[in-house]
């Protein structure tokens, strides 16, 4: 399988600080690829260079065959990039349904005055969206919660709607933010299902932020492990665990 | 002659544009007329034809009410089949029986959990093949038996089969019915269930005109008869809910005028309610209960015909405020008929359905009585009976109290215990015949009668009943069997405690923790002191213990209908039961999960 | 109490209120998408109604200035996305605010600079002929035989324009992917762009429908007080509804207007020499305001959290 996804010498600084130091690090096609760490080790902001949030000081991000320093975040949704947020990012004042229909965003090509007139192509666009919306429903089993505004849903449900929106744009690579985060054992369980089944089943590439060790082991086909900004392991989940400074970082031994 | 096959096709002749089957996918409800109905069920049999499903072929469906699996029980008739209905959370070891016993050759399988559940007892039962619907999370499974439905599907074509459908037999077996309880499978006949079901329609007068919600598996005999059969016959539109977490708004899109539902489902809508009262603010917790005070006053009066004009206004008003919104999100504003089988309500909560004018009628039936043996009328107002017997049968009550039936709608008994005494039925529950009333009140099952050392002899179903009443209380078994006093086991109510808990600043991160607070047993000790004043001195509680989970039905804790399994309870309980035998304090139960939990006997 | 007069009183007041709703809607508008406090409005207002007038004085048809000072509107509001709110993206809200500062002097400055800042009268009854627009008020009990009561006959015109605003405004932001896309917008920047939503065509979309909604506030404002500098004393009566509504909701727009124009009236008429006598209506609505917000600091719909502005 071809590399989707290639970060090369990517650094970045915020001020003074370096959050990122020359990390480099591919993802196949196809494949779950888990970049684990401990707090502050960078993880999130290495997301954010990827669909181009943050501009890296040093360094390109290869995508789709494409070399570039940055991307717009709506050039890289264009592109096929969806993505999820550490801090849940919905749009807390409308509901399950509106916030999964805004991830259609990209297939709605009518204009507003044939929506306002639901007339033509919006017609057709209506009701092939909010199908494409209802099947994510289904797949991930939030039927009874559809007209209920986010803001009153519990923590795991508001990540699921989360993936949900992200999962509805159809996307080439889909890029999860600690998914499990404040979960209990078993939404946890429930949300390693649905990963892996849309990896396997719909055969999407997925790059997942993970705290939670035992998840990224059992789910993941391959593991990218920062410390401090740095990489310091790369392989498949048995290899990694095997790597001593892997050990260290975790085991909290001193530098 | 009437099959359920022939049903189809003569309401397909008689209205064959009324809606007979709706059900609600992506979001939208669908509907199929009594033609489509027809269309997809001889479809289906062409299908399950080219399978070579034939006369006398057993085929199980064991999945949720899905209208592939509604539409194969009459396809599968058609071809002269025998379908099995099988609960989709049953445990392995009852599925093992009853594709083993009923020689089932066929498993159709909604999805994933219910294969998972086959292929642990594969190598033990008869199955040739296994037609799954949803084949999600199954990619990697590699077995020869395993077969997708919208494969086998895709390319059958309609075909008429009214000449099969004229010549099958209505006394031919259309289902073989497990007794969970009896742990024994009985043979149905078309005639048998059909005519049952038309007695039910003549004595409440239901029409084609009205509409029942089916959330229930078929396997529930009781649901069987009432729901799919009963719509069958009068030609009443069939609704099929989205998802089980969906059922309150379905039913509200719906507005059946029917309902049927096991007295678990009605405890529970009480319990719904009473945590949305107890979460809501202070002032409309106050309204509630003072309006839910007047209710149960005016009610009361309505019963003895004293009610004032005044109190019909009274009434109307505090319909209007809070009862018929509340009726609303349950969707029960249209319903006429509320059948209630598996258990009664108790007085609190069947006066209250009744007062907001939901008119519960308490069933009794079996799988060995086609699902129905007796049935209140419309306007009864008492909670205790479970009304008198239908037309066409006989009941009496034998030396041990148990009650015995003839019926000219009844099972035959294909594997398990015999229950036939000299011509009648056991039924294996004890109860009475009211000598004034002829209605028959159910005590509970004869195997659970327990006799303390003294020799008194009880029923743990009516103390249990009146313990479950509490909106805390999620169930209750009774322990007591040899001993000097009554204990019980309480599991608590995760939804009702858990919002009563954030009412009173309780904290607590999980069920364990919260089943373990002295608060949680202060309240549930202060009802059961309540419960125990009504009770006669030798019955009264003395010690309880709160579970540290709730009962799992996929362990066989509890009954397809929610009803205590003291069996498998006690197996699986063991250490509390005999914890509460060497009368102990604290002590420690290993329980299935290999953890450990720390329990305390309460006494009161 | 006259309760006929009690009921004049209220309807007057509603009727005027709906106004004030619909120029509270424009700020809210921007508000809500861009976390803007546009201090632009009021030129807006006085630039919209400026245009129509010079180009009707010109002889140019009723319907044909309409459409062109809507066309202009509309450009305006894309223009000044493009060159004043793009180039200042992830700056802080202060220099937001300062560059709505900005805009309004230029604003005004180039209305006079391509126009006058003489004051022009608007009178829309001779261009369209309908009763409504008719200065004299109706007794209503020519109507409705019950209700004995006499109102301006162009309010009522006036809030049948504004409330129909309203609705198609609603219906823009209820049922087409540019409103779902703006509630986005305005409730995470960062989540919306994340899935593909084009912030700056949000942006310009909003500036130009504030820019429509600015045209039609300021030729029904300029009915009753004239084309001229009044026009933006006027569009200040808006701040005390937002203070009320909150910045954040357009239904807190709606009815804080409504709650402004009746309390005003009500004030002036039973407040009045209590407080003084005449010129109640200048401060009136403001200490409504600041009772309100002594209650309720985040409005009346608003949310909790006023960090931006």
């Amino acid at each position: 399988m071809s590399d989707i996804l290639k970060v090369e010498n990517v650094t970045l600084q915020f001020g003074g600080v370096k959050a990122i130091t020359d990390i480099s690090f591919n993802v196949k096609e196809g494949e779950i690829c888990a970049v684990i760490g401990p707090n502050g080790a960078g993880k999130s902001s290495m997301l954010n260079v990827i669909n181009g949030v943050y501009l890296p000081q040093v360094g390109t991000v290869t995508y789709n065959g494409v070399t570039r320093r940055t991307i717009n975040p709506r050039d890289a949704a264009i592109a096929g990039m969806a993505r999820t947020f550490q801090n849940i990012a919905l749009f807390q004042g409308m509901t399950v349904l509106e916030n999964i229909m805004t991830g259609r965003n990209l297939f709605m090509k009518s204009t507003w005055l044939e929506q306002g007139l639901n007339i033509g192509r919006a017609r057709e666009e209506e009701r092939s969206n909010r199908l494409a919306v209802e099947k994510v429903i289904k797949f991930l089993q939030i039927e009874s919660i559809r007209k209920t505004p986010v803001a009153k849903l519990p923590y795991g449900l508001q990540k699921r709607v989360e993936l949900g929106r992200a999962l509805v744009a159809e996307p080439k690579i889909l890029l999860l933010d600690e998914p499990m985060a404040g979960m209990n054992l078993e939404e946890k369980a429930d949300m390693s299902c649905f990963i892996l089944e849309i990896n396997k089943e719909q055969g999407i590439t997925t790059v997942m932020i993970e705290h939670d060790m035992g998840v990224v082991m059992d789910i993941s086909d391959h593991v990218v492990v920062l410390d401090y900004g740095k990489k310091i392991g790369d392989g498949s989940p048995t290899e990694v665990m095997a790597n001593q400074d892997v050990i260290d970082a975790y085991l909290g031994v001193s530098h | 002659m009437a099959t359920i096959p022939g049903l189809v096709l003569s309401h397909n002749q008689n209205h064959p544009d009324s809606v007979a089957l709706r059900y609600k996918q992506l979001g939208i409800w669908n509907s199929y007329s009594w033609k489509d109905y027809l269309e997809e069920t001889s479809t289906l049999a062409n299908a399950y034809k080219s399978i070579s499903i034939g006369k006398g072929t057993v085929v199980a469906i064991y999945g949720n009410n899905v209208p592939k699996l509604i539409f194969s029980i009459a396809a599968i008739q058609t071809l002269g089949g025998i379908v099995v209905p099988v609960h989709p959370e049953c445990t392995s070891v009852e599925l093992k029986k009853i594709l083993s016993e009923s020689k089932t050759e066929f498993l159709i399988s909604e999805d994933q959990q219910q294969v998972d559940t086959y292929l642990d007892i594969e190598s033990d039962c008869p199955v040739k093949s296994v037609i799954y619907l949803d084949g999600r999370g199954m990619i990697n499974y590699k077995n020869d038996k395993l077969h997708s439905y919208d494969e086998l599907t895709a390319k059958a074509k309609s075909a008429n089969f009214e000449k099969e459908i004229q010549a099958l037999n209505e006394n031919d077996t259309a289902f073989y019915l497990f007794d969970e309880h009896e742990d024994s499978i009985y043979k149905v006949t078309h005639k048998a269930i059909i005519d049952n079901s038309e007695k039910i329609i003549s004595l409440n007068s239901l029409t084609d005109k009205d509409s029942i919600v089916s959330y229930l598996p078929l396997s529930i005999p009781t649901n069987l008869l009432f729901t799919y059969i009963t719509s069958l016959s009068s030609g009443m539109s069939f609704n099929l809910p989205e998802s089980n977490q969906t059922i309150e708004k379905d039913l509200q899109e719906i507005g059946p005028t029917i309902l049927y539902a096991p007295s678990f489902v009605f405890k529970h809508i009480i319990t719904s309610i009473s945590y949305r009262i107890e979460s809501a603010s202070e002032s409309n917790y106050n309204r509630y209960m003072s309006h839910y005070k007047m209710l149960m006053e005016i009610y009361d009066k309505e019963v003895s015909g004293t009610n004032s004009f005044f109190d019909k206004i009274k009434k109307t008003w505090i319909m209007l405020t809070t009862f018929l919104p509340a009726k609303n999100v349950f969707g029960l504003t249209k319903i006429k008929h509320a059948f209630v089988s598996d258990g009664v309500l108790s007085k609190v909560n069947f006066d209250f359905f009744h007062a907001i004018g939901v008119e519960i009628q308490h069933s009794f039936g079996q799988a060995s009585s086609c699902g129905c043996i007796s049935v209140q009328p419309d306007h009864s107002v008492s909670s205790e009976n479970v009304g008198s017997v239908m037309q066409g049968s006989e009941i009496k009550v034998n030396e041990k109290s148990e009650v015995c039936y003839k019926s000219d709608c009844s099972a035959e008994l294909l594997s398990g215990k015999s229950n036939i005494e000299d011509g009648w039925v056991n039924s294996g529950y004890v109860g009475k015949i009211d000598d004034a009333t002829g209605n028959l009140v159910i005590r509970g099952r004869s195997e659970d009668i327990i006799t303390l050392k003294s020799g008194k002899q009880f029923s743990p179903e009516s103390i249990e009943n009146l313990i479950s009443c509490s909106p805390f209380v999620k169930s209750s078994i009774i322990v007591g069997q040899g001993q000097d006093s009554i204990s019980v086991i309480v599991v608590i109510d995760p939804n009702s405690v858990n919002s009563w808990a954030d009412r009173k600043n309780i904290r607590y991160t999980g069920y364990t923790e919260l089943a373990a607070k002295q608060e949680v047993k202060d309240l549930i000790k202060s009802h059961i002191t309540c419960v125990n004043e009504t009770l006669e001195s030798e019955l009264k509680v003395k010690s309880f213990v709160v579970l540290h989970r709730t009962l799992v039905m996929t362990q066989g804790e509890v009954s397809k209908t929610m009803e205590v399994m003291r069996k498998s309870i006690e197996t699986n309980l063991k250490d509390v039961h005999s914890a509460i035998k060497e009368n102990k304090n604290d002590f420690i139960v290993n329980d299935i999960d290999q953890l450990s939990y720390e329990l305390s006997i309460n006494k009161i | 109490m006259d309760w006929i007069y009690l009921i004049e009183v209220l309807v007057g007041g509603l009727l005027s209120g709906v106004m004030y709703s619909l120029v509270a809607i424009g700020f809210v508008l921007i508000y809500k998408s861009s976390g803007i406090f546009n201090f632009a409005q009021g030129t807006m207002l006085l630039f919209a109604s400026l245009t129509f007038v010079k180009m009707t004085e010109n002889g140019i048809g009723f319907w044909t200035a309409l459409f062109i000072a809507a066309g202009i509107m509309v450009i305006f509001g894309v223009a000044t996305e493009r060159f004043v709110i793009r180039p200042l993206a992830n700056q802080n809200l202060l220099a937001l605010f300062m560059a709505t500062v900005g805009l309004a002097t230029f604003q005004e400055g180039f209305s006079q600079f391509i126009w006058d800042s003489d004051v022009h009268g608007l009178q829309m009854n001779k261009f369209l002929d309908i009763g409504l627009l008719d200065p004299n008020p109706i007794f209503m009990s020519d109507h409705i035989p019950w209700l004995d009561i006499l109102i301006p006959q162009f309010d009522i015109f006036a809030s049948l324009v504004a409330g129909l605003m309203i609705v198609v405004l609603a219906f823009f932001f209820q049922k087409t992917k540019t409103g779902l896309s703006l509630r986005a917008v305005s409730d995470d920047h960062m989540a919306a762009m994340a899935v593909g939503i084009p912030l700056q065509t949000v942006w310009a979309v909003v500036w130009a429908v504030t820019g429509i909604i600015a045209l039609v506030s300021g030729l029904l404002w300029a009915e009753r007080v004239s084309v001229s500098f009044t026009l933006i004393e006027a569009v200040m009566k808006a701040l005390p509804v937002i203070l009320i509504g909150g910045l954040t909701s357009i239904p807190g727009a709606i009815v804080g207007g409504l709650v402004i124009g009746v309390g005003e009236k009500l004030g002036e008429i039973y407040l009045a020499d209590v407080f003084g006598g005449q010129g109640i209506e200048l401060w009136f609505a403001y200490f409504m305001a600041l009772m309100f917000l002594v209650v309720r600091p985040q409005g009346m719909f608003g949310e909790k959290l006023i960090e931006r502005v």
